[in-house]
């Protein structure tokens, strides 16, 4: 999944060139992101960054918690499966992609990747998919996703969150809630 | 938890891979540097130390030796149950006696030293030198693993654990014949190093006390006892002061 | 040539020429091990507690029970020194790890067609591991320039940074791949197999490789691996020249069983439908399959999603609810297929139905909206 590979790509890119990815603290006051496809809201105190067509959120380091949200014209929308996505597609039927697109992404862990929660939820006014998600890393920790998205005419936008079950998928889940409440297109 | 996953993720934020130098490398949690004896800490056991040591084939291949791993595990061990702060008190009280945790409690301790290590890898990366953004991380250090083993605190008595990882790598002679004709053809060879990272955690709020590591460019060797001990002594500057001043630990051989 | 690679050509001349390793004989020269093979072993332990602790392995007594019945036959003087573990994964992969931990993949067990050809690919993988394969590779490369650049990174697996585990999964060289066809086709013999079977396994193999173009680095799902070892066991098959031997073909159909409507599943859910339609295509496999999976002959299709597959999705869902009318996925599935086409009614009773037979079905949520869309005219 583009979400996944993007943030791979940065995190490889960070930690072993050294490449400085433009990272920003959001103000302690919170602040508002506006972008091309979307605006949202974004938490106070935590580390926002754009890579590419992304918008990627953190408050403590990318393995602890982030936040992803992103925005991909419909034929680039399932890019490891080579699929597009449509206006018209359902949204039981974009879950099923988003998922083939994340086992097919070959992350580490996935093999394990059990879904607890796969509901249709409303986004920015727009009826998507909620997913909730868990595996477990080689090193055995467990990690959840929260993944939602929604197609509109011009293409397919995903929120990610994720984080290990122990202590910060809880504790930071509200934010990405928050987050997720105050998208607008 | 593979202990190759943990020192790989671990080294990769150090910066070893890139060849980067991270920073200076001790910190403390913001509420002691604040205010220092603000988290009185009575029993601190020593958490099973993981040291890895590597022997590099000519062509630069790394393969784990266990029984050099066996060897710098008791020596890092030793080392840490003899160290003592410039106070003259001891790094811990005792080993954990994982022998003692039901298998639940050992599982879950086993996931929380898995966190500690993505805890540990994101908060030196934050203090990278490239990541000048989130050095206020490195300012305010508030790292944590959560409440999750504040049993150890309820059941046992244990404020707080201390978790030490190490790698070695030791070249063979033929990759150092090796590094002395890159010499001559103006190629570096990277040789060996010698690593240690520790950390001291609070097991009731799971606060990430202090964090530090070392490195040594090849002069160290983990399988020497008295050169593990000088990385230790290197790796314990900043650990912050106990408060019950005891006896040194003794030095068990278990 | 680079000035780091001639360096290594340099010393490489010097590299010494070590004494031939000796194969074991049987389980007690596993506890005689040389410092350097203790190593090795320990990688492979590593590598164990990783498959198991991130999940990875399809847990299933009988299916273990049985493949270690199956090794047994095999090596029989290495009683447990030599055990067999199944990862569950679609792809077409076997190997053999130095301790003698021996993985199989789900794909690969359904793949084949009975014990025989099961045997085929443990009796090879057991030779890896008795004539010590991986030390052997591992001494002959461990010096080599073309391994001291890139490791890491063209195997995409930092943590398994080692030639243990790069020569198990991905092959070892051509001399040690056809030594393990040779004596694992004695062992093949010796335990009274239909060694005929031998190549056909691998036919069937290349034969999926070659049709879906399979780009796996796996040793068995590479085009040139495949090719060898049907050759190789052809000229093993007319030395033999039997004509007999037990093939196993409804016990071993009865142990996976289990794994098919899985694998079938798990390919769609990877976006693999090439995959079912080529296992559903082929008619003396789809005959051994459950009734239901007429049910995933029609997703595999609707996946592929190419001119005039609506029609054959929805007439493969019309069998499935045909022959097994209590299976639930097909109703959902002819719901979804009647509200696309503007059917609302059909639409409503087949999801009606889906959820009758299925009050807990995972995806309730997103049936009842449907339900609810289709009686205000809403379009999702």
């Amino acid at each position: 999944m583009k979400l996944h590979v993007s943030i791979a790509a940065c995190l490889l890119a960070l930690m072993l060139a050294g490449c400085a990815a433009t990272w920003v603290r959001v103000d302690d006051t919170g602040s508002h992101y506006s972008g091309e496809h979307y605006s949202v809201s974004l938490p106070a105190g935590w580390m926002r960054s754009e890579v590419g067509d992304s918008l990627v959120l953190s408050r403590d380091g990318l393995d602890l918690q982030r936040i992803v949200i992103e925005y991909r014209p419909h034929e680039k929308a399932f890019e490891e499966l080579e699929k597009s996505s449509s206006a018209g597609m359902l949204p039981s039927e974009l879950a099923e992609l988003t998922i083939a697109e994340l086992k097919a992404s070959q992350e580490e862990g996935l093999p394990s990747l059990e879904i607890l929660d796969n509901r249709p939820m409303e986004i920015a006014g727009h009826t998507g998919y909620a997913l909730h998600l868990r595996f477990k890393t080689d090193a055995g920790l467990r990690i959840e996703v929260l993944l939602r998205g929604f197609v509109d005419e011009n293409g397919l936008y995903q929120l990610l969150y994720r984080a290990p079950t122990l202590h910060y998928f809880g504790r930071d889940r509200e934010v990405y809630e928050s987050l997720s409440a105050s998208m607008r297109l | 938890m593979p202990r190759r996953l943990r020192l790989f993720m671990l080294l990769a934020a150090i910066g070893l891979l890139a060849g980067c130098a991270a920073g200076p490398s001790a910190k403390l949690h913001y509420t002691i540097k604040q205010e220092p004896g603000s988290r009185p800490l009575q029993q601190v056991v020593l958490m099973p130390v993981d040291v890895d040591v590597y022997e590099m084939s000519t062509g630069g291949v790394k393969e784990e030796v266990p029984e050099w791993s066996d060897v710098a595990e008791e020596n890092v061990r030793s080392a840490l149950l003899v160290s003592k702060d410039p106070q003259g008190k001891c790094c811990v009280t005792r080993e954990v006696d994982s022998a003692s945790l039901t298998g639940e409690e050992r599982d879950i301790l086993e996931e929380h030293l898995a966190l500690f290590t993505s805890v540990a890898a994101s908060a030196r990366w934050a203090d990278h030198p490239v990541n000048t953004a989130w050095h206020f991380k490195a300012q305010h250090f508030d790292y944590t693993l959560g409440d999750g083993l504040a049993f150890l605190k309820t059941n046992y008595g244990i404020d707080a654990g201390l978790i030490i990882l190490g790698e070695d790598v030791v070249s063979t002679a033929g990759r150092k014949a090796t590094a002395v004709v890159g010499v001559m053809f103006g190629v570096s060879v990277p040789l060996g190093h010698s690593t240690l990272v520790g950390g001291l955690v609070d097991f009731e709020t799971g606060d990430l006390l202090w964090l530090n590591h070392t490195v040594s460019g090849g002069d160290a060797d983990l399988r020497e006892r008295g050169s593990t001990l000088d990385l230790a002594r290197e790796l314990m500057v900043g650990y912050p002061a106990l408060d019950a001043a005891r006896e040194p630990a003794p030095s068990t051989g278990n | 040539m680079p000035r780091l690679l001639l360096v290594f050509a340099v010393l490489g001349l010097a590299a010494c020429q070590s004494a031939p390793i000796k194969p074991m004989s049987g389980h007690q020269d596993t506890l005689h091990l040389t410092a350097e093979e203790s190593r090795l072993w320990h990688s492979a332990v590593e590598l164990d507690e990783q498959m198991e602790n991130a999940d990875y392995l399809f847990e299933d007594d009988e299916l273990q029970g049985y493949l270690e019945s199956v090794m047994q036959k095999l090596y029989p003087e290495y009683g447990d020194a030599i055990s067999v573990r199944v990862v569950d994964s679609p792809s077409l992969n076997a190997f053999a790890l130095p301790n003698g931990s021996i993985y199989i993949n789900t794909g690969m067990l359904t793949r084949l067609d009975n014990e025989a050809q099961m045997a085929t690919v443990l009796a090879h993988e057991g030779v890896h591991f008795t004539h010590k394969h991986s030390w052997q590779q591992r001494r002959n490369t461990k010096s080599s320039t073309a391994f001291s650049t890139g490791f890491g990174v063209v195997t995409g697996i930092p943590a398994l940074g080692d030639l243990m585990a790069l020569s198990s999964i991905y092959g070892f060289s051509k001399e040690l791949e056809r030594e393990a066809d040779a004596d694992g086709f004695r062992r093949l013999a010796a335990a009274g197999y239909d060694v005929r079977q031998a190549p056909v396994t691998f036919e069937h193999l290349l034969a999926e490789v070659e049709a879906l173009d399979i780009d796996e680095p796996y040793f068995f799902s590479t085009h040139p691996a495949l090719e060898d070892r049907i050759e190789s066991f052809e000229a093993l098959v007319r030395q033999h020249g039997a004509t007999n031997g037990y093939r196993g073909e409804q016990v071993y159909r009865m142990q996976v069983e289990k794994l098919q409507l899985e694998l079938l599943q798990d390919y769609l859910e990877l976006g693999q439908y090439q995959s079912v339609l080529l296992i559903l295509g082929r008619p003396d496999a789809f005959v051994r399959y459950p009734l239901s999976a007429w049910f995933y002959l029609g997703e595999a299709y609707r996946l592929r999603d190419e001119e005039g597959d609506a029609a054959r999705s929805a007439e493969a869902y019309a069998t499935a609810i045909q022959l097994v009318p209590e299976f639930a996925p097909p109703w959902r599935a002819m719901g979804l297929h009647y509200m696309k086409q503007g059917e609302a009614g059909e639409a409503d009773s087949h999801f009606s139905r889906y959820l009758e037979l299925r009050p807990d079905a995972p995806d309730r949520a997103y049936i009842e909206l449907y339900r609810t869309n289709l009686k205000t005219g809403d379009d999702h």
